[in-house]
């Protein structure tokens, strides 16, 4: 009977502790996450699209920021720096030139072959509780060239979505910096293998 | 042989306990993943348009069940109708920038039809953003657990902000804004040959028994002449199951 007892008491405080231990994984704990540049060396082999370009970075897109909210938990993601230091590297990787605006006229009135649009669709962060739980981001980002005349040449929605299956100090963090990573890689790789954009350098020439 | 002990940490404490805690664990926060867009979902009944070489497949979605497979929640409760759309790019050379259409758009291009709204008899076409917005749900959870408002004794053991009442979207309601938004129908250009399929989405009004019959309207440019094609879809909602005729 005590045996029995103490087998009960044993396996009720572990349920307790691995309770907590889950809650905690579901994510009580807020934090703030600054997300890194991505180096875009991956481009640096690539021939130059033969374009001279302005890019569109807006205040919106520079200071933009995710916060997820979970049972009082605030996370904040800083995405804005990293999402406007990306797109200029990637553009000055993949265009003969690139000058940089901060509003859609100013591309359009300056001698260029053509402007490009970032814009942030989504973002979202969120946990599915497990053992271990899986830490999930995603985000939606869009990317419009446009010629001089406000026509679209290019656009492109790039989704990515990834899961870490893995519960750390840092799983938010690192989870939705591989989702922006990802992003970068997509849309370069977009943009390198686009054949709207080969054929409006073939009308250019 | 029982001892007070016995009596204070054994079965009768602990063993409601253990039961108690696995159910909580079980049920505090789980969510399900819904099911990314499979092919299935073009090889069934749905109705087809091609002009100017781009097929346009649509197909809503009106079984719940269904629903609850690639959203993980009944959207017909929430007054969602997620259409399913794919559209491939069959010329050799043309490009395509393809988009919902709104409903003045189909006026402007349709002429004589004085009915032309993306959506009739109540049903509106909303962007995946505003789908999003309308499911949230805030949660008033603790620790996971939904226990109502607070008794006094809470104040001394919970931290005061735990007291919002908002205390951000519930996992159920975060997993379905995340599903609306992910397996939406992306603005892309369409290079020839290519496909692209998502869900748009339609705002249904709360007594679906005001709906006849919606209609489905979608956009397609011509990127290098920027002329506009129209794809109409008409549709019938069944009143009694909420069920879509296709």
């Amino acid at each position: 009977m005590l045996k029995t007892n103490i087998r009960w008491m044993l396996l009720g405080t572990g349920l307790i502790v691995l309770v907590l231990l889950v809650v905690a994984a579901c994510g009580r704990f807020g934090g703030l996450y600054h997300i890194e540049p991505k180096a875009m060396d991956e481009f640096a082999g690539s021939s130059k699209i033969p374009l001279d370009v302005a890019l569109v970075l807006d205040s919106q897109l520079c200071n933009y920021i995710y916060v997820s909210k979970r049972q009082h938990a605030k996370r904040v993601f800083e995405l804005g720096e990293t999402l406007c230091t990306n797109m200029k590297d990637m553009c000055t990787s993949l265009f003969r030139t690139v000058t940089v605006v901060s509003k859609k006229d100013e591309g359009l009135t300056g001698n260029v072959d053509a402007v490009i649009i970032p814009k942030v669709i989504d973002t979202s962060a969120l946990v599915r509780p497990g053992a271990p739980p899986d830490f999930e981001a995603t985000m939606i980002y869009e990317c419009t060239m446009i010629d001089p005349n406000d026509h679209p040449i290019f656009v492109r929605t790039v989704k990515e979505n990834k899961v870490l299956e893995t519960y750390s100090k840092n799983s938010w963090g690192t989870v939705m910096q591989t989702t922006v990573d990802a992003v970068f890689s997509s849309l370069g790789n977009e943009v390198v293998g686009s054949p709207e954009i080969r054929k409006y350098v073939n009308k250019m020439n | 042989m029982r001892t007070e002990n016995d009596h204070v940490w054994g079965g009768p404490f602990f063993k409601p306990l253990s039961i108690l805690m696995s159910l909580v664990l079980l049920v505090a926060c789980t969510t399900t993943k819904p099911a990314v867009i499979d092919s299935e979902l073009a090889y069934q009944s749905g109705s087809e348009q091609q002009k100017e070489g781009l097929r346009i497949y649509i197909r809503p979605l009106g079984n719940k069940k269904e629903i609850k497979k690639y959203f993980g929640a009944d959207l017909l409760a929430k007054n969602i109708l997620p259409i399913f759309v794919l559209i491939e790019n069959k010329s050799e050379s043309t490009f395509f920038l393809f988009e919902p259409a709104g409903a003045d758009k189909w006026v402007e291009n349709e002429a004589g039809a004085t009915t032309g709204k993306s959506g009739t008899e109540g049903s509106t076409y909303i962007s995946a953003e505003d789908a999003k917005k309308s499911v949230y749900e805030k949660s008033g959870k603790v620790f996971g657990l939904d226990l109502g408002p607070p008794p006094a004794f809470w104040l001394v053991a919970i931290p005061f902000d735990m007291l919002d009442a908002d205390a951000g979207p519930t996992d159920a309601s975060k997993s379905l804004q995340q599903a609306l938004i992910t397996q939406a129908l992306r603005k892309q250009t369409l290079t020839p040959g290519k496909t692209e399929k998502g869900f748009i989405y339609y705002q249904i009004p709360e007594d679906v028994s005001s709906i006849n019959t919606f209609g489905i309207n979608l956009k397609a440019t011509n990127i290098e002449t920027q002329d506009e094609i129209y794809f109409r879809f008409t549709k019938t909602m069944d009143q009694e199951g909420q069920n879509v005729k296709n």
